[in-house]
C-alpha cells in the first residue's frame, strides 16, 4: 500500500528521511512518477466500480428500460478513471493554484443552478452545460476541500492556530453550504458541513469551542426543523424518527417508509451468504425503489448477504485508512488537508448512504461513492482519490507558504 | 486541543481520532448489517416472501351436464378472445383503433373499453388484462393471432368458455350460466356466515366464474361449481405477474359432472319433428319416471348468455312473438282440453257415478239450465258408454259425467293425477298450473260456483289449467295402471329435495278402463285418432287421446255464421292442439304429451308429433341403461373441442 510501511510514532523526522529519494522525483520524469503511481490502491479503486457495475446489471436487467444503464456507467467509469490517472500526476502545488478558481467557480455555478438550473426530483440541483447535465453541488464538495486545505496552509503557516482563522474557515465551508441547501439539497449540504468540520477540527479549534458549538447546534435543530427545514425534509425526518420509534410501517404504505421497509427486507432476506448474483427477488423485480442509484447496497446485500455487504464496506475502509494515511504522512499543510479533507468526503457519502439504507439515518439521497449510478457522484469520488494519490505522491514535498492567494 | 502545543503533534492526534471515529462509525454499520442479516435474516426472508407471492384464486372448473348416454350438453370450449393490458399501452385509443380495422369489434366494445381502461389507472390495477372482445370466430382469432406482435399490450389468447353443444335444444333444461350479478350473490350466501359471504363474492369477481342462472344449472350449482383452489403468482412491487410457481395442494377441486335423463337424440328427433311450430313435448319412462325428453320450442341459445347477452339480443328474445324465453314443458299452463277425459272418467268411477257400461246419448248438444252445450261433432256420437266415450271423445257424454260426478270430486281425482302441482325435477319455471274447485272459487275470486263451470271442467277447459309436464305424468299412471311413480330429470347429481313419488292411489282397474278407451281412440274406427295409431315397427301400436285447448271461445254469433273451427281467424286465437299416449299398448314403455300451439287440431297435428317420437323412442331403446349406472363416479371433466351448433 504505501512503500513507507514501517511508521511508527507521532514524530515523523526519522520516516521523512527514510523516503528522502522520493524528493527526486520531480526532476525523474512523468513516466516514472505514473511508474510509481500507488496501483494496489487504483485496482482497489477500479475493482469497487467494476462490482458497483456489475450491480447495476443485476438490479436493472430485468427492466427494459434501464437495461442500457451499466454500459453507460462503464464508459462514465473509463472517463472517470482517466480523470483519476491525470489528476493523481498533477504536482500538488498545481492543486493549490486551482484551489482558489475552483472554489470561485464552484459558487458561481451553483448561483447559476439557482437561476437558470433544471429541476429534477423535486430540487433544483442540474445545469445543463451543453449536452452533459451536471451537478456543481457535487463539484462543491471537492471545491470546499481545496479552498480549505489552501486557506489552512496559508493560514497555519503564517498566523498560526488562532480563533479567528477558524472563523474564516467557517465562512469559506457556509456560503457554498448555504447556497446547495438552497436548492435543496440537504445530503450535500451535510456532506460538505461535515467534511468542512473535519478540516475544522484537524486545523486544530480548540475543544471547548467545538463542545460550544454541538451545544448550539443542538439547541437549534428544533427552530431548524421547524422554520427551515421543506415539507419533504420534514417528511424525511419523520418518516426517520418513527422508524426508530419502532413503529414499523407495513409493506403496503408507500413512500419513504415504504422504500426503507423494502430496503431492510431485501438486505435481510440476503442472509449471511446472499442469494446468488442475479438471483435477489426483492432487488430483481423493482420492490425497491432507487435500487440502482442511492439503494445499489441493497441488492450487494440480498445476493451476496452479509459476507458480500461487508466485503464492500471493508474495501471502503481500506482505501479510506490508506488515504487518512496518506494525510497523516504528508509533510506540508495542504496535503495533509487536502488528503483528510478527500477522505472525509468519501467517508461521510458513505456514512449517509450506507446509514440511509440500513435505516439509521434519514433518507437524504446521497449515493454510494463508486458503487452508484451516476455520473457526477463517480467523478467526485475518483477526483477525491485522484487528489489523495497526488497528495501520497508529493507527501515529503515542503510547499512554501505563498500567502492566502 | 491546546494551541500552546506542538502543531504537528496535535494534528497527528486529531488525524488518530478521527481514523478511530471514522473505525467506529464503520463496526457500527457493520453491526448493523449483521443485526439485519444474520439476527433477523429468518424475518426478513418470511417478509421477502410474502412479498412477492401472491395467492391468486383459480377457479374450479365446472362441472359438465351429460344426457343419460353421456353425451355433453354443457361442457367448455376453448374460445379465442382479445385482452389489452392497459399498463403497457402509450394510446389505448389508437391501438383499439388498430383492432377495429383488423376485425369488427361491438359498437360500443372501444368506448367501454377506453373507460374500463381509465378506471383501472385510477385504480392502479393496469396491469389487469381487460377483455375486448369475446368468442372470436377462427378467421379474426387467426388474423389477430398473426398482428398481436405488432401491437404492444394486446393479447389474443385461447380461454375456456361454458359451452352448450346442443345449443337451443336444452335452453329450458339446463338454464344457462352467466357472471354473477348482485342479486346471484344474495341468493347464493343465503344462510352464509359474514366471511364465507365475503370468500364467495371474491371468487365470483374472477373474470372465468360463472354461476347458473337458470334451469339445472342454477339448481345444481354446488353439485358443478367445485371448490376454487389458488395459483401462486410471484409478482414484482407492482403487482405485475413474473411467473407461477406449480402448487398441485391448492389447485381447485373441479365440479362433479350431472347426468340428467334425458336421450338427447330424442330430445333432437322431437324439436325436429315441430317443423318450426310453437309447442312442448315430455317424453317419461312409464316404468322409471325418467324423463326421456322435455322439448319447449322456440328456445333461445343459452350459449349467448354465458358472456353476458347484450340488452338488444335480450330485448328481441324478450319481445318475440312466439316467446322463446318461455319454458313451455314445465312452466306452460294450457288447458288441457280432451286429455283430461280420462281424469273426468276416473273420478266418476271413483265415486261411482258412472260404471263404464252407462250410456249417454249424444246428438251433437247437452241442454244444462237454460243453455246448451254443444258436442265437437255436429251431428253427436249417438249413444255411447264410456269407452265410446273416450274414444270419440264424446263432449256431451262428459258433460253427463260430470255433472254426475260433481267438480270437487273431478278436483281431487285431478290432484291425484299430479295436476295442480309444480313438478320442479331440477329446472326453474316450473309451475302448478290451476285445478279449480268450488272452494278455490270461493276463496280466491269470492264467487259460488256455478254448475256450468263444472261442465266445463268435465271437457277440460275453463279454470283448468295443466302443463305438458302433467300431461305426460297422467299419460304415465294411466299406462303404469296406478302403479306409484317418481318423475327425475336429474340420473346422477344432488338430490332434489322437492322430487318425491306421485303414489296417490288409482285402481288399476280403472285405470285399464282409461287405457282401452285410449287404446280405442287411437286403434278403433271411430277414434279421434285412428290413422296414428301404428307406430310402423311391425304392429307395435301407441294408444292416446286427443286434445283442443280453447284460446278463445267460439261465440254464439260466430257458431250462427258457421264457424266451428277456427283456421279462419287470427293464428293467435286459433286453438293450441294436444296428444297424449303411451307406447307399446301391451306393455306400456313410453309415455308421451304434446301440445303444438295455435294447430287447432289434437289429433291432425300433434297426434303425428307424438306417434312419431314414440317410435323414435323405442326404436333406439331411448329408455335403456344410462350411462351413470356404469361409472356413478364422476369422471374428470374435459374439453369439449366441438363448436356449439
Amino acid at each position: 500500500m504505501s512503500r513507507d510501511g514501517s511508521f511508527s510514532g507521532f514524530t515523523r523526522g526519522e520516516a521523512r528521511t527514510r523516503t528522502a529519494t522520493s524528493l527526486n522525483f520531480e526532476s525523474a520524469g512523468p513516466l516514472s512518477a505514473f511508474a510509481r503511481l500507488p496501483w494496489g490502491f487504483i485496482l482497489l479503486v477500479v475493482a469497487m466500480a467494476l462490482i458497483g457495475i456489475a450491480m447495476l446489471y443485476s438490479s436493472a436487467y430485468t427492466n427494459p428500460a434501464e437495461q442500457h444503464l451499466w454500459k453507460l456507467q462503464l464508459i462514465r467509469f473509463g472517463i472517470c478513471f482517466i480523470i483519476l490517472i491525470v489528476l493523481a500526476l498533477l504536482p500538488l502545488t498545481w492543486w493549490m493554484h486551482l484551489a482558489w478558481p475552483a472554489y470561485a467557480g464552484t459558487l458561481l455555478l451553483l448561483i447559476l443552478t439557482e437561476v437558470m438550473g433544471v429541476t429534477g426530483g423535486g430540487a433544483q440541483r442540474w445545469l445543463q452545460i451543453g449536452p452533459v447535465a451536471v451537478q456543481p453541488s457535487e463539484f462543491a464538495k471537492l471545491a470546499v476541500t481545496l479552498a480549505l486545505a489552501r486557506y489552512y496552509h496559508a493560514m497555519l503557516n503564517s498566523v498560526g492556530n488562532n480563533l479567528l482563522v477558524h472563523f474564516g474557515a467557517l465562512a469559506i465551508i457556509l456560503v457554498p453550504s448555504a447556497l446547495v441547501f438552497l436548492q435543496p439539497d440537504l445530503g450535500t449540504t451535510l456532506a460538505i458541513v461535515a467534511s468542512g468540520g473535519v478540516l475544522v477540527f484537524l486545523g486544530g479549534l480548540s475543544g471547548r469551542v467545538i463542545f460550544a458549538g454541538i451545544v448550539v447546534a443542538g439547541a437549534s435543530l428544533w427552530p431548524v426543523y421547524n422554520f427551515v427545514l421543506a415539507p419533504y425534509q420534514k417528511e424525511r425526518v419523520d418518516t426517520f424518527l418513527s422508524q426508530m420509534g419502532g413503529e414499523s410501517s407495513t409493506g403496503a404504505s408507500l413512500g419513504e417508509s415504504y422504500q426503507i421497509e423494502q430496503a431492510k427486507i431485501a438486505i435481510g432476506a440476503g442472509g449471511l451468504n446472499g442469494k446468488g448474483y442475479l438471483q435477489g427477488i426483492q432487488s430483481q423485480q423493482d420492490y425497491v425503489p432507487e435500487q440502482h442509484t442511492d439503494f445499489i447496497l441493497t441488492v450487494i446485500a440480498e445476493e451476496f448477504g452479509f459476507l458480500g455487504a461487508t466485503a464492500i464496506l471493508l474495501g471502503f475502509a481500506v482505501l479510506l485508512g490508506w488515504s487518512l494515511y496518506t494525510a497523516y504522512q504528508s509533510r506540508s499543510y495542504f496535503g495533509r488537508f487536502a488528503a483528510a479533507g478527500a477522505t472525509a468526503t468519501v467517508a461521510f457519502f458513505i456514512v449517509f448512504n450506507v446509514g440511509m439504507v440500513l435505516g439509521l439515518l434519514p433518507v437524504v439521497g446521497m449515493p454510494l461513492p463508486l458503487i452508484s449510478y451516476g455520473g457526477t457522484a463517480m467523478l467526485t469520488a475518483m477526483s477525491c482519490f485522484g487528489l489523495v494519490i497526488a497528495c501520497h505522491m508529493h507527501r515529503d514535498d515542503r510547499i512554501s507558504s505563498t500567502g492566502l492567494f | 486541543m491546546s494551541r500552546n502545543q506542538n502543531p504537528d503533534v496535535d494534528f497527528s492526534r486529531r488525524m488518530i481520532m478521527a481514523g478511530a471515529a471514522g473505525g467506529t462509525v464503520w463496526a457500527a454499520l457493520i453491526a448493523r448489517l449483521f443485526q439485519l442479516q444474520i439476527l433477523e435474516g429468518e424475518k426478513y426472508t418470511q417478509l421477502a416472501d410474502q412479498n412477492h407471492i401472491r395467492l391468486e384464486l383459480a377457479p374450479p372448473q365446472r362441472g359438465r351436464i351429460l344426457d343419460r348416454f353421456g353425451r355433453p350438453l354443457a361442457s367448455h370450449r376453448r374460445a379465442g378472445r382479445i385482452t389489452v393490458i392497459p399498463e403497457q399501452m402509450k394510446d389505448p385509443a389508437a391501438m383499439l383503433a388498430s383492432i377495429a380495422s383488423l376485425i369488427e369489434l361491438p359498437d360500443n366494445a372501444v368506448t367501454r373499453v377506453l373507460e374500463d381502461i381509465r378506471r383501472a389507472r385510477q385504480r392502479r390495477a393496469a396491469f389487469v388484462p381487460i377483455i375486448v372482445a369475446n368468442e372470436l370466430t377462427y378467421e379474426d382469432f387467426a388474423r389477430m393471432n398473426v398482428h398481436a406482435a405488432e401491437l404492444p399490450g394486446v393479447q389474443v389468447e385461447m380461454a375456456l368458455t361454458r359451452s352448450y353443444p346442443r345449443g337451443r335444444d336444452f335452453a329450458h333444461v339446463l338454464g344457462y350460466v352467466a357472471r354473477a350479478s348482485a342479486d346471484d350473490l344474495v341468493r347464493l350466501s343465503d344462510g352464509m356466515t359474514p366471511s364465507e359471504a365475503g370468500a364467495l363474492e371474491n371468487m365470483f369477481r374472477h373474470p372465468d366464474m360463472r354461476t347458473g342462472r337458470q334451469g339445472i344449472e342454477r339448481h345444481a350449482e354446488t353439485w358443478l361449481r367445485g371448490k376454487p383452489g389458488f395459483k401462486k403468482m410471484v409478482t414484482n412491487a407492482a403487482g405485475r405477474v413474473i411467473e407461477q410457481i406449480p402448487d398441485d395442494r391448492l389447485a381447485p377441486e373441479p365440479g362433479k359432472d350431472l347426468y340428467v335423463t334425458i336421450d338427447s337424440d330424442l330430445q333432437r328427433v322431437a324439436i325436429e319433428r315441430f317443423a318450426g311450430e310453437s309447442g312442448a313435448a315430455v317424453v317419461l319412462d312409464v316404468e322409471k319416471g325418467d324423463v326421456l325428453a322435455m322439448v319447449s320450442t322456440p328456445a333461445f341459445d343459452p350459449n349467448s348468455f354465458v358472456n353476458g347477452i347484450s340488452s338488444a339480443d335480450y330485448a328481441m328474445l324478450r319481445d318475440d312473438d312466439r316467446s322463446p324465453l318461455y319454458p313451455r314443458a314445465h312452466g306452460g299452463v294450457y288447458p288441457p282440453g280432451s286429455t283430461f277425459k280420462m281424469v273426468v272418467a276416473t273420478a266418476a268411477l271413483e265415486t261411482g257415478a258412472m260404471t263404464p257400461t252407462d250410456r249417454v246419448h249424444c246428438n251433437g248438444y247437452y241442454r244444462f239450465g237454460n243453455r246448451t252445450w254443444h258436442c265437437w261433432k255436429k251431428g253427436g256420437h249417438g249413444t255411447v258408454d264410456m269407452h265410446g266415450g273416450i274414444k270419440g271423445s264424446c263432449d256431451c257424454y262428459f258433460y253427463e259425467v260430470a255433472r254426475r260426478t260433481g267438480a270437487q270430486a273431478i278436483a281431487d281425482t285431478a290432484r291425484k293425477f299430479g295436476f295442480g302441482e309444480a313438478w320442479i325435477l331440477g329446472m326453474t319455471g316450473a309451475r302448478g298450473g290451476l285445478v279449480p274447485d268450488p272452494e278455490w272459487k270461493l276463496r280466491e275470486r269470492k264467487e259460488q260456483w256455478f254448475d256450468g263451470e263444472t261442465l266445463n271442467f268435465g271437457i277440460g277447459q275453463g279454470q283448468l289449467g295443466v302443463t305438458p309436464l302433467q300431461l305426460a305424468l297422467m299419460t304415465a299412471r294411466i299406462a303404469a295402471e296406478g302403479a306409484a311413480f317418481k318423475p327425475r330429470l336429474i340420473g346422477h347429481g344432488p338430490k332434489n329435495k322437492d322430487d318425491h313419488v306421485l303414489d296417490a292411489k288409482l285402481d288399476a282397474e280403472i285405470m285399464r278402463v282409461m287405457k282401452s278407451g285410449m287404446f280405442g281412440v287411437t286403434s278403433e274406427p271411430g277414434g279421434t285418432g285412428y290413422r296414428s295409431g301404428d307406430l310402423g315397427l311391425g304392429g307395435v301400436r301407441m294408444a292416446g287421446k286427443s286434445g283442443t285447448a280453447q284460446v278463445r271461445r267460439i261465440t254464439q254469433a260466430e257458431r250462427d255464421k258457421g264457424i266451428r273451427k277456427g283456421l279462419n281467424i287470427e293464428r293467435e286465437l286459433r286453438d293450441h292442439g294436444l296428444f297424449v299416449a303411451y307406447a307399446p299398448t301391451d306393455n306400456p314403455k313410453y309415455a308421451c304429451a304434446v301440445i303444438v300451439e295455435h294447430s287447432e287440431s289434437g289429433s291432425g297435428a300433434a297426434a303425428p308429433v307424438v306417434r312419431d317420437i314414440l317410435a323414435y323412442a323405442i326404436r333406439t331403446n331411448s329408455g335403456r341403461k344410462p350411462a351413470w349406472s356404469k361409472s356413478a363416479s364422476t369422471s374428470a371433466p374435459s374439453i369439449d373441442e366441438s363448436a356449439p351448433t
